[in-house]
């Protein structure tokens, strides 16, 4: 992938942040976006190469997305890949949903990613043939209890990248999406926030081949976006120990 | 009139300039089944008018589109 240029947002962490020092490996330059400068620069200090810029920005800031990113386009040049890895994960009884327009949950997963393909398509922002992989999740396929609107939200990306997969293919933009399983990225932020060890142990258990890495995931965002996904759009490949097997 | 054309130039991905009141749209490349419902859509968000898909099989020319949506 050298010389490519790919944009990444949740960049600052997890599978993002993966996601961007094995493309910079691979010999890509990365923009990397995320709410926070100071983690983007710890996770440009992890990569290898040169040119990698960092640009800032909250995706729930929906209105300002395409002019942000014709900004971008400006200063960097234009994208052959576009990866929107920034999520939001929330764990919420159904009885306390309170569905509403500026859930910043459903801004981040699912709206966000819209005006960023929306935005991304424009011929002065991608290259002749570029791509896209947007982060879906196993939980877009199975569902678990008190994860309503994140499965929703997962859901959604892959129904809309189908859609867009047909509707971009005649302007040569590929658009996938990875689902995965638990990686220990996340099974650490569940741990702070709602399960416990024995549910957590419960959920480890239930991959066959156990736990995976983000760097498990970032091989397949880095499968799709490279050559070796030319004649792939509109799936979704799930990268999850097995999981969704059962 | 100028002012739809640069609406309608940057709906289709055009570079500035390309279009005239006076061009036919079957000399489109663009003009597809796709840019229609995108014309509905600029339509109804732009000139609050609701373009019925039907009004688009008599339309020509750019200016015959501009009508639709009471520009000239």
């Amino acid at each position: 992938m050298t010389g490519r240029r790919v944009l990444i947002t949740g960049a600052s962490s997890g599978i993002g942040q993966a996601t961007a020092i094995l493309l910079a490996e691979l010999g890509c330059q990365v923009v990397l976006v995320a709410r926070s400068e100071e983690r983007l620069r710890v996770t440009r200090a992890l990569m290898t190469g040169n040119g990698h810029v960092i640009r800032a920005f909250d995706l729930a800031n929906l209105e300002a997305i395409e002019c942000w990113l014709k900004e971008v386009v400006a200063s960097t040049g234009s994208l052959d890949g576009l990866v929107h890895s920034a999520g939001i994960h929330r764990t919420l009884p159904i009885r306390f949903e309170k569905p509403a327009m500026d859930d910043p949950l459903w801004r981040v997963n699912y709206f966000a990613a819209v005006a960023l393909v929306a935005a991304f398509r424009k011929p002065t922002i991608r290259a002749a043939e570029s791509n896209i992989v947007l982060m879906s999740s196993v939980m877009s396929m199975v569902g678990q209890p008190g994860v309503s609107a994140y499965c929703g939200s997962k859901g959604a990306i892959q129904s809309f990248s189908r859609a867009a997969a047909l509707e971009l293919a005649r302007e040569k933009v590929r658009i996938n999406c990875v689902a995965p399983g638990f990686v220990h990225a996340m099974v650490s932020f569940e741990n702070q926030n709602a399960l416990n060890d024995e549910q957590l142990k419960a959920i480890e258990n239930y991959h066959p081949l156990g736990l995976g890495n983000a760097q498990d995931v970032a091989n397949a965002i880095a499968f799709l976006l490279a050559a070796t996904g030319r004649w792939i759009t509109g799936t979704t490949l799930v990268v999850d120990g097995g999981y969704t097997a059962h | 009139m100028k002012e739809f054309i640069q609406n309608l130039e940057n709906m289709l991905d055009l570079p500035a300039g390309e279009l005239q009141a006076d061009t036919r749209l079957t000399d489109i490349n663009s003009w597809d089944s796709m840019a229609i419902v995108g014309f509905l859509a600029l339509a109804d968000r732009k000139y609050g008018k609701a373009v019925s898909p039907a009004a688009i099989k008599n339309t020509k020319t750019i200016s015959d589109l501009a009508a639709l949506v009471g520009q000239s």
